[in-house]
């Protein structure tokens, strides 16, 4: 009996040796450490070398040090990206990712530096997310990663994602005055964060939410175009019910608005009143003001009345705009194509998108412009700097044409337009489409803890859409985001 | 030397393993060898992520590991170290005084009176601190914990007792001398093998309110297409919804499930009724044909076979499938992410499908709060182990293993 507890002993000890020296400290890899010192010891030869120049010429001046963490960046001027391979996880699938994957390979050919992109789908926005978060912990990240801002914050707040500041400013590397004024301001403005003061993303490309309206449905109803207030839109929505498409088909009732729950759509509506998600320095939220409240009054009021409704299924609310069957949907600009088809394989109707109506205490629209950029996560200098160089690719006027024209997205540069001549002669929908990115906009909170937010916002909309108590219930919903923020918070 | 050496080492060699305690030396070391592969594979994959997992639960935990808080995360979910010391106390106390009272029957005459006391002890005390420390309890711990466990309660006790009931009667029927047996059982059985995810999209389209196949038919039965049910967007109580087709006016919390968790009930059931089927299959070919025999010369009917016959001796059967069938509704989750996913966020219709899996996985995916996602997970661990408790404690006497 005795021996036989002896064995169980060293049979227990037996196991237990691997998992503990599986749960002792590792022995730190050779990352970014190393680089901090090799790129110490490089300093400390190029200082010798300087200084020896500096012998030898006494009469150059040294160079000022660089107002940003060489620890972080090296010393950019003097980085080299050369033969870096580095990794790409982004959210495009099907066509999208076939076409980025071939501009990937573009890239490859043809960098002057022998750069290395791999890159990897990782399914949608979400998955795309939780891989990162998952991979936070573990180590285990690529050097690049598409980012909504919000998602870029969270990763901040885990410092596993650098500024762009220094790349944008380097003098080598970065941008001059006259390219960066050739970007659109709404889509530089969005990729700084507040709680970090700095920018985490660059953004090639930007989306929108627009409202989709069937003008031959509004012809038959009498109308001459589309709403402009919300007054109208309400006016228009429920005379739609009353008054059914001539030309619907398929299945279904008939619906002045159809809506899905998310809190991007939200943030339109209360954009478009000239009220905000966040405050300016994203130190709480304030979408509980009276542009909140007047939101979902009336979308509530809308859905009581049944001139609203619910989209019942994955993409319902394009299926049945295709159908004939709803007047109204207000969504992302980049679904303007499988809107096209919608409408082409249903009812086939002349439609249009204009920006969503505004508040009647307002003289123009305010759109929700907004769009994942391109984020650098923490890796070596020259790691670092290879992905600059190839997002500063991406965001060539070339490159963005290339993707706009096949992706329904926007160029975030004036000078991409006209490459795009031709798309935008043959799509005038995308033409009028592209002339909202100038009108004034909201941004949607580029802080961490906003994805945690957005759901307390889709279930408030829920709640309140289901007859709920308008003031209550957004209250409620702000205590829950606030609370998100302030756990998240750097 | 080598060779003067060598006979030395035997000779250690030959005491260790010779003689009768040598031989069980022997057995003892090759059983814990062959032992040992399963128990490395235990260790790592099931324990060790246990033990993590149990690690994190005492941190804060958001992406990265925090602070060490003890057990702050568990106070947060259970309320204040009073109302869970009362509470949890109480619970156990009460379960004390039922044991005892189950061993009095059984005692000597003599000891009894004194049990009886004990348990009266135990009986009062522990019911003096759950009542004290339970609605303490609600109104300090995590408010959505405790609604997440109703519903995950609506949801066992609306799945479990009819998948029992009807994969019985199925399997009485399927296990009588009828045309086609093979096929039936096998079609029965086909909704457990088929993938989850896959069959869970397929039921959300047949409840789709306005062009799924459900609604269609209610439809063309002559329901007013207005009137129809919403199914899984349908946050209303069932008794609230029938009452209210019936005049009948009840009040939320009398209302019991939502209809959307009911269609996820629903779904549920017909999953696993064909499984448990096959399981009562085997129960039933399991009893011996002499007692059916015997009954019938007895002049039984068919009924009283089947309460006096059938039903106690598949009571093992039922003891497994009721046992397996809380632990899974109360670890669903695949099916119910995937069905009200088109609902809205997670647990919508207005978190009326919220149950404790979706609750965990909201606060660790959604929320990256995985410490405090971790303690929620180990709350749940230890409801199913006090319910498995109770179950076993129930079925003693009443399960009948021939």
């Amino acid at each position: 009996m005795d021996t036989r507890k002896l064995f169980a002993l060293l049979a227990l000890m037996a196991l237990l040796l691997p998992l503990m020296s599986a749960c002792a400290k590792p022995t730190p890899e050779p990352t970014v450490e190393a680089t901090v010192e090799a790129t110490e010891e490089a300093t400390e030869e190029a200082t010798v070398e300087a200084t020896e120049e500096a012998t030898e010429e006494p009469t150059e001046e040294p160079a000022p040090e660089p107002d940003y963490d060489t620890d972080i960046y090296g010393y950019l001027e003097d980085v080299d990206p050369s033969g870096q391979e580095v990794t790409y996880w982004y959210q495009h699938t099907r066509s999208r990712e076939e076409l980025m994957l071939a501009m990937i390979d573009d890239f490859n050919r043809t960098n002057e530096w022998g750069i290395t992109v791999v890159g990897e789908s990782q399914g949608g926005y979400g998955d795309l997310f939780q891989n990162i978060i998952a991979g936070i912990p573990a180590n285990q990240l690529p050097e690049m990663a598409v980012a909504y801002q919000n998602q870029a914050a969270t990763y901040a707040t885990q410092d596993v994602l650098v500024a762009l500041d220094p790349y944008v400013a380097s003098e080598k590397w970065g941008y001059t005055q006259a390219e960066l004024d050739d970007f659109f301001p709404v889509a530089l403005t969005a990729d700084y964060l507040p709680q970090f003061g700095g920018r985490y993303g660059w953004p090639p490309y930007k989306s929108m939410e627009v409202m989709y309206y069937n003008e031959d449905w509004l012809v038959e109803l009498g109308y001459d175009g589309p709403p402009e207030t919300w007054e109208e839109f309400g006016e228009m929505a429920c005379a739609a019910i009353e008054n059914p498409f001539s030309g619907q088909t398929g299945e279904g009732p008939v619906l002045g608005y159809e809506y899905s729950v998310d809190a991007s759509r939200f943030a339109t509506f209360v954009f478009s009143r000239g009220g905000d998600i966040i405050s300016e320095d994203g130190s709480e939220y304030v979408f509980n003001s009276d542009a909140g409240i007047a939101t979902m009054s009336f979308w509530q009021e809308l859905v009581e009345k049944g001139c609203a409704a619910q989209a019942t299924e994955k993409y319902g609310d394009q299926t049945d705009f295709g159908n004939g069957r709803s007047l109204f949907t207000v969504s992302s600009i980049s679904g303007l194509p499988y809107y096209g088809q919608a409408v082409s394989e249903g009812a086939d109707f002349t439609w249009s998108v204009n920006p969503p109506p505004y508040g009647s205490d307002r003289s123009a629209p305010r759109m929700n412009i907004y769009g994942a950029s391109q984020s650098i996560m923490t890796s070596t200098p020259e790691q670092q700097l290879a992905v600059w160089v190839f997002i500063k690719w991406l965001s060539e006027p070339e490159q963005q044409a290339r993707w706009a024209t096949s992706t329904g997205y926007f160029a975030t540069r004036a000078s991409a337009v006209a490459l795009m001549q031709d798309y935008i002669d043959e799509n005038p929908t995308y033409a009028k489409a592209f002339e909202f990115m100038k009108l004034d906009s909201g941004v949607e909170s580029p802080v961490a803890g906003y994805d945690e937010c957005r759901a307390a916002i889709a279930e408030m909309l829920t709640v309140i859409l289901d007859g709920g108590a308008v003031q209550e219930e957004m209250d409620a919903a702000i205590e829950v985001c606030n609370e998100y923020l302030e756990e998240a918070a750097p | 030397m080598a060779a003067t050496k060598q006979p030395v080492d035997v000779g250690v060699q030959h005491s260790l393993f010779s003689g009768q305690g040598g031989r069980h030396l022997r057995e003892a070391l090759q059983a814990y060898l062959f032992l040992l592969p399963g128990t490395f594979i235990l260790f790592v994959f099931s324990l060790f992520p246990i033990g993590y997992a149990l690690y994190i639960s005492f941190h804060k935990w958001r992406i990265r590991k925090g602070d060490f808080i003890g057990l702050g995360n568990y106070l947060k979910a259970l309320g204040t170290p009073q109302d869970a010391i009362f509470t949890l106390g109480g619970l156990g106390l009460l379960a004390g005084s039922w044991m005892l009272w189950r061993k009095i029957k059984s005692e000597e005459p003599v000891k009894i009176t004194l049990l009886k006391a004990l348990f009266a002890f135990l009986l009062i005390v522990g019911g003096l601190g759950f009542v004290l420390g339970f609605p303490q309890m609600l109104v300090n711990g995590d408010e959505d914990l405790f609604t997440a466990l109703l519903i995950t309660s609506y949801y066992s006790l609306g799945t479990v007792p009819f998948q029992i009931v009807l994969s019985f009667l199925l399997a009485t029927v399927l296990f009588q001398n009828i045309r086609g047996k093979t096929t039936w059982r096998i079609l029965y059985f086909l909704p457990y093998v088929t993938v989850t995810v896959a069959s869970a999209a397929v039921w959300q389209s047949i409840y789709e309110p306005r062009r799924g196949l459900l609604n269609l038919f209610l439809v063309t039965l002559g329901m007013p297409a207005e009137n129809v049910p919403k199914w899984l967007f349908e946050a209303t109580p069932i008794g609230v919804y029938l009452g209210d087709l019936v005049g009948l006016s009840l009040p939320d919390w009398a209302g019991g499930p939502s209809l959307a968790l009911v269609s996820v009930i629903i779904y549920n059931i017909w999953t696993y009724v064909g499984y448990n089927a096959v399981i009562y299959l085997a129960g039933l070919g399991n009893i011996p044909h002499s007692l059916y025999e015997a009954a019938t010369i007895d002049g039984a009917n068919r009924w009283e076979i089947l309460r006096d016959i059938t039903i106690p001796l598949v009571s093992p059967t039922t003891y497994f499938l009721v046992m397996m069938g809380v632990l899974g509704t109360f670890r669903a989750f695949n099916h119910i992410y995937v069905m009200t996913s088109v609902v809205g966020p997670i647990g919508a219709p207005r978190g009326t499908t919220m149950t404790t899996s979706m609750l965990i996985w909201k606060n660790f995916w959604s929320g990256n709060r995985f410490g405090y996602a971790s303690a929620l997970a180990f709350v749940l661990t230890g409801v199913l182990m006090s319910l498995t408790w109770v179950q076993k404690r129930i079925s003693e006497g009443r399960v009948f293993y021939g």
